[in-house]
């Protein structure tokens, strides 16, 4: 227990260290939002739905944050961590491999909530207006947030090197951001993307935040939180089994 | 005589029977024994691919024999895994930390992995001054040279005072200063009550650093004794080395009388003897006799390298 304490304090550090995480999770979506703000104006726009602007974008910027932090940091850290030593010198000591996973885990979780909140926090001015209950917006960002971990715990583990790793989740995370509805409205896409949209995981942890972050109640989502769950428990059981400390 | 027994079975550190390792269809470890005394520093010697990473790995627990007994501290590295780890400090071949962690931060951090408190806990210092990083305490591990990465990785595998410490080439990549440096430290761990595992590739450090030397080739141990054992085996000859110029037969020298061998390299001669002194005199008046100038001419005694050299019929570093 100690180990593990000692190890999420030690990468919470490494983690504020790591200007790249730092600057792309507290700097870059922020500044994005604050721009994507000014283009769009905050008028209830045909596109969203009738529901202000900045409502519809707050949730779909934490879901950028979630699966960016999912794919970069822990996708790439443990395939980096891997390639050079650093997993196989904590498997000579008594620390359990169960909680070189969960301490990462643990402080990606704060981080991206951090983000999250960081986020809301630049909206009010735009005029952000929470409709959701905390409960259910923590629950929709917890079950985001893990499925999405689990899938980067997948990439991670799948591929040799750092570089490959690197290279597979920029163009994953691409994709994701375009065809999910989270930077740009669905609506907006030919009926063709759209389609392509509904085969998207990010797509499904979009609409659960809109849901949540609007009040319309986890009850009216469950089919994304059916969708997540199974996506979820997929990545997990792939990923335990494709796992290897060297 | 039980008691005896268990007494035996308490000074050893580590005990190995029948040990086998393959990688695929390739034997990399082949039915090694061999046993190290608690106290001592026990190295293994052999050229690159010889085996000696494969066999320090199943010891620590890091790979899953094919077959035979390994025993460390009474304990199986792969049923006992965690309660081994708990009792021995471990230093990989190759191994990295995060670049961005200080020195402190690092052996708090491997400190916690361990059940007991260690004993620098309150003073770092302590344990990192011997090791020369005193001043490297905040220092970034990315900002340390290779020699001071390489003893923060010692300071690393020794945070919880284990009781067998592991090292795998050790002193690949430092200078020669540098590892004169490390082979002191290294005796004075064991001075310390503590049994060293060591794999190495420089007979000089098996020489000077180790109290017993397995050599391994091919996976199998040719010899096992102490460094001065090894070499007086070869019935303590000598070498004697000059460079010649001039044009000469081989047999000149051959029919010197004690000389065991004759070896030239382009100009450079050795002769082998165990009676260096009575060959050196009957050469000189040889090469008055023929009107020889012998260059840079000394005597050289038996090495390691000889040892390895004899048993295996190739050089060591190559």
């Amino acid at each position: 227990m100690r180990g593990f304490l000692q190890l999420t304090w030690a990468e919470t550090k490494l983690f504020i260290r790591e200007w790249q995480a730092v600057f792309f999770t507290f700097i870059f979506l922020p500044m994005l939002l604050i721009l994507f703000q000014a283009i769009f104006r905050n008028d209830p726009s045909v596109v969203f739905g009738n529901v202000a602007t900045v409502d519809e974008m707050v949730p779909g910027f934490i879901a950028i944050g979630i699966a960016s932090n999912a794919i970069y940091i822990i996708g790439g850290v443990l395939s980096s961590y891997r390639e050079r030593g650093i997993l196989r010198r904590f498997r000579v000591t008594p620390l359990r491999p169960g909680a070189v996973l969960a301490s990462q885990v643990l402080v990606v979780y704060a981080m991206t909530m951090i983000s999250a909140l960081l986020l809301m926090l630049i909206a009010r001015p735009f005029g952000l207006k929470i409709a959701g209950d905390p409960y259910s917006m923590v629950g929709a960002f917890t079950l985001g947030a893990l499925s999405f971990f689990s899938f980067g715990f997948l990439i991670g583990s799948l591929f040799k090197t750092a570089r490959i790793t690197y290279s597979v989740n920029t163009t994953v995370f691409f994709s994701m951001i375009f065809l999910s509805g989270a930077a740009i409205p669905l609506d907006l896409l030919t009926p063709f993307m759209r389609h392509i949209a509904q085969f998207i995981p990010l797509t499904y942890v979009v609409n659960l935040l809109r849901d949540a972050w609007l009040g319309r109640g986890l009850g009216a989502s469950w089919p994304n939180i059916l969708v997540l769950t199974v996506f979820f428990a997929i990545c997990a059981f792939v990923s335990s089994k494709a796992f290897r400390w060297e | 005589m039980e008691g005896t027994g268990n007494q035996e079975a308490a000074m050893k550190a580590i005990s190995v029977e029948g040990l086998i390792k393959n990688y695929s269809s390739v034997r990399a470890v082949d039915r090694i024994d061999f046993d190290v005394g608690a106290g001592e520093i026990f190295g293994m010697l052999g050229p690159n691919g010889a085996g000696k990473t494969t066999t320090i790995e199943c010891i620590e627990g890091l790979r899953n024999p094919d077959g035979g007994t390994i025993r460390v501290l009474g304990l199986d590295p792969q049923r006992e895994g965690y309660e081994l780890r708990e009792r021995i400090g471990v230093q990989l071949q190759a191994t990295a930390l995060y670049e961005r962690i200080r020195v402190r931060e690092a052996l708090k951090l491997f400190a916690s992995f361990y059940r007991a408190r260690s004993p620098w806990a309150d003073d770092w210092e302590k344990l990192i001054e011997p090791l020369g990083l005193a001043d490297k305490m905040s220092s970034y591990y990315h900002t340390l040279s290779g020699g001071q990465k390489q003893r923060l990785h010692i300071a690393l595998a020794l945070v919880h005072d284990p009781e067998i410490l592991f090292l795998d080439e050790l002193t690949t990549g430092l200078d020669p200063q540098a590892r004169r440096a490390m082979w002191q430290l290294i005796k004075e761990i064991r001075d310390r009550g503590k049994t060293v595992f060591l794999t190495t590739h420089y007979m000089e450090e098996a020489e000077q650093l180790c109290d017993r030397v397995a050599i391994l080739d091919h996976g199998r141990i040719l010899a096992l004794d102490s460094p001065a054992d090894l070499i007086a085996s070869l019935g303590g000859e000598n070498r004697i080395l000059f460079t010649l110029e001039d044009p000469y037969d081989v047999d000149c020298f051959q029919e010197i009388p004690h000389v065991s061998r004759v070896e030239r390299i382009d100009s450079q001669v050795a002769l082998y003897s165990s009676q260096s002194s009575k060959v050196l005199l009957e050469l000189i008046k040889r090469a008055d006799v023929s009107g020889w100038s012998l260059h840079d001419l000394h005597v050289q005694r038996a090495t390691l390298e000889d040892v390895f050299l004899t048993l295996t019929g190739r050089a060591l570093r190559e």
